[in-house]
């Protein structure tokens, strides 16, 4: 009877020892597992953001980029006016009707070379 | 023949759209003067309705025997035809420098009307339109583009 006891006490304490060493080897293999996903996760992540943010700068550049466009237009456009107001002022009253004469001829003649007459 | 030299002569006088509308008017009322039954009605249209260098060609061709009815009809229908420039100048053009400008424009493309319209904001130069074409030959345009 002691001899039969002996060998279950064994036999239980080789399954004990053998089980814990499954679940040890199941948490390690667990850890490692949720280590990956998470390291694989963070890379993701990191990746995004630095997209958002390379995005986000691309986009900053070019609607700065247009504002600048925008604001040299405007100024263009602002100075061509008053670079026409003082000619029309100037010119309006220095220019002879030979000049005036002459500028039309000068129109026509690149009229004819543009191909209109 | 007669009928086209009579217009040879006349298309040396008019220049301008407006001078071509102002003698096909003309011409109309001298047409209409040959449907009236008073045989004086055509010299009398001619001396009242009609400018005298434009009357002086008419009754120099009918004195030398041109058919006034074709003589007429004939110009009416030439000056109806002409193609015409548009041409948009800064300034008030005399006579002669129209003349001049009217000589390059004929030298250029031949029998051509020139429609003229004034407006000073262009400063100099011309804008020109011709054949459904167009070019702005102003000096605002060339500010602009500048």
């Amino acid at each position: 009877m002691d001899e039969e006891l002996k060998k279950a006490k064994k036999r239980a304490k080789k399954i004990l020892t053998s089980t814990s060493s499954e679940v040890d080897e199941i948490t390690r293999k667990v850890a490692l597992d949720i280590e990956a996903i998470a390291i694989v996760q963070i890379k993701e992540m990191a990746a995004m953001l630095k997209e958002q943010v390379r995005t986000s700068q691309e986009d900053i550049k070019a609607e700065l980029e247009e504002y600048k466009k925008a604001r040299m237009a405007e100024i263009d456009e602002q100075v061509k006016l008053k670079v026409l107001e003082i000619s029309k002022q100037v010119l309006g009253d220095a220019i002879d009707l030979k000049a005036h004469e002459e500028l039309v001829i000068k129109a026509l003649e690149n009229a004819k070379r543009n191909g209109i007459l | 023949m007669q009928n086209e030299t009579a217009y040879s002569d006349l298309i040396k006088l008019i220049v301008t759209k407006r001078d071509s509308n102002i003698l096909i008017e003309e011409l109309s009322v001298l047409k209409s003067s040959l449907f009236k039954t008073d045989p004086k009605a055509f010299d009398e249209a001619l001396n009242q309705s009609v400018r005298k260098k434009i009357a002086d060609i008419i009754l120099f061709y009918v004195s030398k025997g041109a058919d006034k009815k074709a003589l007429v009809e004939y110009l009416e229908e030439r000056f109806r035809k002409l193609p015409s420039l548009s041409l948009t100048i800064a300034f008030d053009p005399t006579v002669q420098v129209l003349d001049r400008i009217a000589k390059w424009v004929r030298d250029a493309k031949g029998e051509v009307l020139l429609e003229l319209k004034i407006d000073r904001s262009i400063v100099c130069g011309a804008i020109v339109t011709f054949g459904g074409k167009f070019y702005d030959g102003g000096y605002a345009n060339l500010i602009k583009t500048l």
